[in-house]
């Protein structure tokens, strides 16, 4: 069936219409987890955000005043309950060691090579991302996996552009320092 | 030389884009929607919606009354409309009648205009405030 758009979903939910709002969870899921995933590096944790943020989002749904897009705002929710959670939750730091060397240490929970070659370069992020701030975790993900603009991530995180700007070159640099370490730390292993 | 920005935004691609993003677990949906049955519905507030066009509403049905009354009631020599002429004029005489000359008459102190002014400031702020505030619990 053809989405028809976030704001005709919206409309059926608060016409009484209860099930429309599964159209909406669908539609954004993967995105919200996703994010809420890279800020706090944890599944689990992960997907109680992302529950608790529909939910909310379902509660106030009557005050979303379409002044930006549903994506915007549900993110926005997404994004604060990660960050405080995080800030709750203090999250043990990872030392370089911490990190498995290369994809054969991912082939017991891989099926094939190509799997592990991929379970390695998502660990490899994570523990990266790991070792970066939550809120430029943040940052990372909604620009490089939810490829939003600057002006979006504004709008989501409440960070005026051009700090946006300088704490997404400070994380992307920290980010390839570190998965440059790991891989060299692989090679040097290796040789 | 390179730009260090754009050299480690580059970097980066191979291990940060769209088609390694992390999905929802099975059965996401159906767990919310679990949750959401439990739920009070968010409907549009239909009441607020009512209360809203009321004013308006019985403002023009007293309007349309009045101008339908005026083509209704006959010349001036039927009983209906001396009738009313009779009623109007005993109205008339039924109100009690108000010297307004002790009323002209009071002095009141300088200070009383400064006062009204503070309360009128002050009632401007607090509705800017309660708007504020208002706003800022709106936001999820």
């Amino acid at each position: 069936m053809d989405y028809k758009g976030d704001i005709f979903y919206i409309d059926q939910v608060l016409n009484g219409n209860i099930n429309a709002f599964s159209y909406i969870a669908d539609r954004h899921k993967d995105k919200a987890f996703n994010l809420a995933f890279r800020i706090c590096c944890n599944r689990e944790d992960a997907e109680e955000i992302t529950q608790d943020s529909f939910l909310k989002a379902f509660r106030s749904l009557k005050s979303f005043k379409r002044e930006c897009s549903f994506a915007t705002w549900l993110y926005r929710i997404v994004y604060n309950s990660a960050i405080s959670h995080i800030r709750i939750k203090k999250v043990k730091i990872l030392s370089l060691e911490d990190f498995p060397v290369e994809a054969n240490d991912f082939t017991g929970i891989s099926s094939n090579e190509e799997e592990a070659d991929k379970e390695y370069l998502n660990s490899l992020v994570n523990f990266a991302l790991q070792k970066i701030s939550e809120e430029e975790r943040g940052l990372i993900s909604l620009f490089h996996y939810e490829e939003m603009s600057i002006d979006e991530i504004s709008e989501v995180t409440g960070i005026s552009k051009s700090n946006i700007k300088v704490k997404l070159f400070r994380a992307r640099r920290k980010m390839t320092e570190i998965i440059q370490k790991a891989e060299r730390k692989k090679e040097i292993i290796y040789d | 030389m390179t730009d260090p920005e754009k050299y480690n935004e580059d970097f980066l691609k191979k291990y940060l884009n769209h088609e390694m993003i992390e999905k929802a677990p099975e059965g996401f949906t159906s767990k919310i929607m679990t949750q959401i049955s439990v739920e009070p519905l968010p409907l549009k507030e239909k009441r607020l919606l009512r209360n809203r066009y009321i004013v308006p509403i019985v403002s023009a049905s007293v309007t349309i009354g009045l101008i339908i009354i005026t083509f209704l009631i006959p010349d001036k020599e039927s009983p209906l409309s001396l009738f009313i002429t009779q009623l109007r004029d005993n109205i008339k005489f039924s109100l009690p009648k108000i010297d307004l000359s002790q009323i002209l008459n009071i002095t009141f102190p300088a200070w009383l205009p400064y006062i009204f002014i503070g309360i009128l400031l002050l009632s401007v702020l607090d509705i800017a405030l309660s708007r504020f505030f208002n706003k800022e619990e709106q936001q999820p």
